[in-house]
């Protein structure tokens, strides 16, 4: 009784946001498109990083994720992010039960180019010394736009951040970074990184060294020398760290191929210093399109020393992409992962080798429908394969969504029929704060519902929405509340309440 | 019921009858097609050559606009007691590429000597067209008394020419995930063949319809390795 009590004010919102008649937000919790270990990489800010905090645009937003059925003793509140940019300033804050992050950043302020203060994402160069802890497990290529010596990310996670600042100041052709960081949970082991960056016409090159106070101290210096073709952009990166060397290379041609490759000593934010031979990547991408069907074939191969200890993963993929019609897509998706490591205990024992293939495939339609101006409906119907230790598992998942003026209803099915020692991965269900998958394993189903409501106004591509909803603030600019309410039913998680109040400015 | 399946070369897996989750086999007639938007079916499937061990079912669709139902009886007979199924379903289908019905009904089963098991179906199914291809999912929710089952079965019908390959994958929800393949071959328009095998039922399945004014019937033949040979017929009006 009591917990339906509770529920009574969500109904009536719910009610109070069906005779709203804002027109649909974009969706884009795709469901389902994880393999979790993606090539990407974990993005596990996804979900607070809205449209609002990415673009240059002001917007605000506020995110409250809820378990109306939390246990005794247990928070009820699972995740509460918020995150406000300005036209050259931004802040964004996230508290979940693992913790709480946040940082504030100013940017395009006069010669002050960035600077970001808090829970930060450091990184130098081209990663041959210093990469984001995120990119450990799967080698990631890295945007064009990211060049630059001393890179401090501002991060709402806790999870592959820092506690600390950076800034970039430009001047003219030069420009100059400095950050300093420390651990979450060691407050004596600080690290402090200074570069210079020069740009000529068609080449930059940078300089940066660094320095961490722990026992024993450790330094460090890269040189990073980024060169761009008539079609193409090299960029190299040599370092020294701890007296181990270690260098890193990429290459992009447009949008057809790309390479990237890192030796040495890529590590993790904090230790800041590299170990002679700790980690080798590579990485070949190339994609191309030929009429309505894109391909993507990505080749990635690690290698990691640690004593006598040596772990390997290589990994093939290939992806298809074809348009049926204009309402219609087909995507299909095979990857092959073969991990091996060797224990050489002495160099005359036969030491001790062990190696591990797995293969997954998967095929997804989408379709979607407009019956009318202000419905459509969305389907995906997916079929995922692994097969590891000589066993086929699959998982079949069918997701719906059905979009009627402000409100959103989506209904997806999940089954799956694993080995107890393979995994597959499904879509969280779309609520912001919950994070972008979730792994299963064994055999089991699942059924889920989310229904979405919004009150105010949408503004798709720079349009405001209707005059009723628009405030001015002080520079003159529209700021266009939306308020976003989520509830989520899932036989495996049971209820969660999410809320968002969100709004955008031109 | 399997021979619905190679009558429409959609061959579509909507037929929620006992004998569809005792066989394994989700293949049914499109009644709600534009060529009949009302229509009567019953059929009668002999169980593995098993003296008693039969199903039959009766199901009746109709379609006001682009708002589709129907209701379904079905029984399982055994020599050691009966399962009993009744539904009824509604759906919408605004056009010709998207059809969705939500169903719920109730399952009782009887065993001599052991008091009726009742439990609450429900379920939803949905179809997409997109060009050459209609891809379908069919979910059932079983609530029992102690439990709560999710049956997912996904099935793509990809059609060339006259014939059509059908795939489906059905996971029971617990650690069994099966599949299956049929191609479905038609002549004339009057004669339809199909011949497929179901990796979870591990059943050989071919089927033959012979459609006659608003008359359709078929007979099937489903083997399986070590229970036998299973037989059904189906009738169906159309109007």
């Amino acid at each position: 009784m009591v917990a339906l009590t509770r529920r009574v004010p969500w109904v009536a919102l719910m009610l109070a946001l069906a005779c709203s008649t804002a027109p649909p937000a974009d969706w884009n919790d795709d469901a389902g498109e994880w393999w979790g270990d993606e090539y990407e990489g974990i993005s596990d800010d996804a979900d607070l990083e809205d449209a609002a905090s990415r673009s240059r645009r002001m917007g605000a937003s506020l995110d409250v994720l809820v378990d109306p059925d939390a246990a005794e003793g247990e928070q009820a509140l699972r995740s509460l992010g918020a995150s406000l940019r300005t036209e050259h300033s931004g802040a964004r804050y996230r508290e979940t039960r693992g913790g709480r992050a946040g940082a504030v950043e100013v940017f395009d302020e006069g010669p002050l180019q960035h600077l970001a203060i808090g829970f930060v994402r450091p990184s130098v160069g081209e990663g041959a010394i210093l990469a984001d802890a995120r990119e450990l497990g799967t080698p990631s290529a890295r945007a064009l736009s990211s060049a630059g010596v001393v890179r401090a990310t501002p991060s709402s996670s806790r999870w592959g951040s820092v506690l600390g600042s950076g800034a970039t100041i430009s001047i003219a052709k030069t420009q100059a970074s400095v950050a300093a960081w420390r651990p979450h949970d060691d407050d004596t082991t600080w690290t402090v990184w200074s570069g210079l960056e020069r740009r000529f016409s068609r080449t930059r090159v940078g300089a940066a060294a660094g320095w961490t106070r722990r026992q024993p101290e450790r330094d460090a210096a890269s040189l990073t020398v980024v060169h761009a073709l008539r079609s193409a952009i090299v960029c190299a990166e040599a370092g020294w760290a701890g007296g181990a060397l270690a260098y890193a290379a990429r290459a992009a041609a447009g949008d057809t191929w790309y390479a990237a490759f890192t030796g040495g000593g890529a590590g993790p934010a904090t230790p800041t210093a590299a170990r002679r031979g700790d980690r080798r990547t590579a990485l070949v991408e190339r994609r191309d399109r030929i009429g309505g069907v894109s391909t993507r074939v990505i080749g990635s191969t690690v290698v990691r020393r640690d004593g006598i200890e040596e772990d390997r993963q290589h990994r093939i993929e290939a992806r298809v992409q074809s348009d049926i019609d204009d309402h219609a897509r087909v995507d299909t998706s095979v990857r092959f992962v073969e991990r091996a490591t060797t224990e050489l205990t002495s160099p005359l024992s036969q030491g001790h080798d062990e190696r591990r293939g797995e293969w997954r495939a998967r095929a997804s339609l989408r379709t979607t429908e407009r019956p009318s101006s202000s419905t459509s409906v969305e389907h995906q119907f997916r079929i995922d394969a692994v097969r590891e230790r000589s066993s086929l598992g699959l998982a079949g998942t069918w997701r719906g969504k059905l979009r009627h003026g402000p409100v959103d209803v989506a209904l997806e099915a999940s089954a799956w029929g694993l080995e107890p020692g393979q995994t597959g991965y499904l879509g969280a269900g779309g609520l912001p704060g919950s994070g972008s998958f979730t792994t299963v394993s064994g055999g089991g189903s699942r059924l889920s519902c989310l229904v979405r409501g919004r009150f105010g106004a949408h503004v798709p591509r720079g349009r405001m929405g209707p005059q009723r909803f628009r405030r001015r603030n002080g520079s003159g600019r529209c700021l266009a509340p939306l308020v976003e309410c989520r509830i989520a039913f899932d036989s495996r998680a049971y209820p969660l309440v999410a809320c968002r109040l969100q709004g955008r400015g031109g | 019921m399997l021979a619905f399946a190679a009558a429409d070369a959609g061959a579509r897996i909507d037929f929620p009858s006992v004998a569809d989750r005792t066989v394994g086999i989700r293949a049914g007639a499109d009644g709600f097609g534009p060529e009949a938007p009302w229509s009567v079916e019953t059929g009668d499937v002999e169980l593995f050559g098993i003296a008693g061990l039969r199903v039959a079912g009766v199901r009746a669709r109709g379609r006001m606009g682009a708002v589709p139902a129907g209701v379904s009886l079905a029984q399982l007979s055994s020599p050691v007691g009966t399962e009993s199924r009744a539904e009824a379903e509604l759906g919408y289908r605004p056009g010709v590429r998207w059809l969705c019905l939500a169903r719920t009904g109730i399952e009782i089963v009887s065993i001599t000597g052991a008091p009726a098991e009742q439990a609450v179906l429900a379920g939803f199914y949905s179809r997409a067209e997109a060009g050459r291809i209609t891809a379908i999912a069919d979910v059932d929710v079983i609530s029992r008394a102690d439990a709560r089952e999710i049956e997912v079965e996904i099935g793509v019908v990809g059609r060339i020419g006259s014939a059509s390959i059908i795939a489906t994958t059905h996971f029971d929800g617990h650690a069994v995930a099966s599949a299956g393949i049929a191609v479905v071959s038609r002549f004339a328009g009057r004669l339809a063949l199909l011949a497929g095998y179901d990796d979870g039922t591990e059943t050989i399945r071919g089927a033959a319809v012979v459609s006659l004014s608003r008359w359709r019937v078929g007979v099937g033949v489903f083997q399986h390795a070590v229970l036998g040979v299973s037989q059904g017929v189906t009738l169906t009006w159309s109007r």
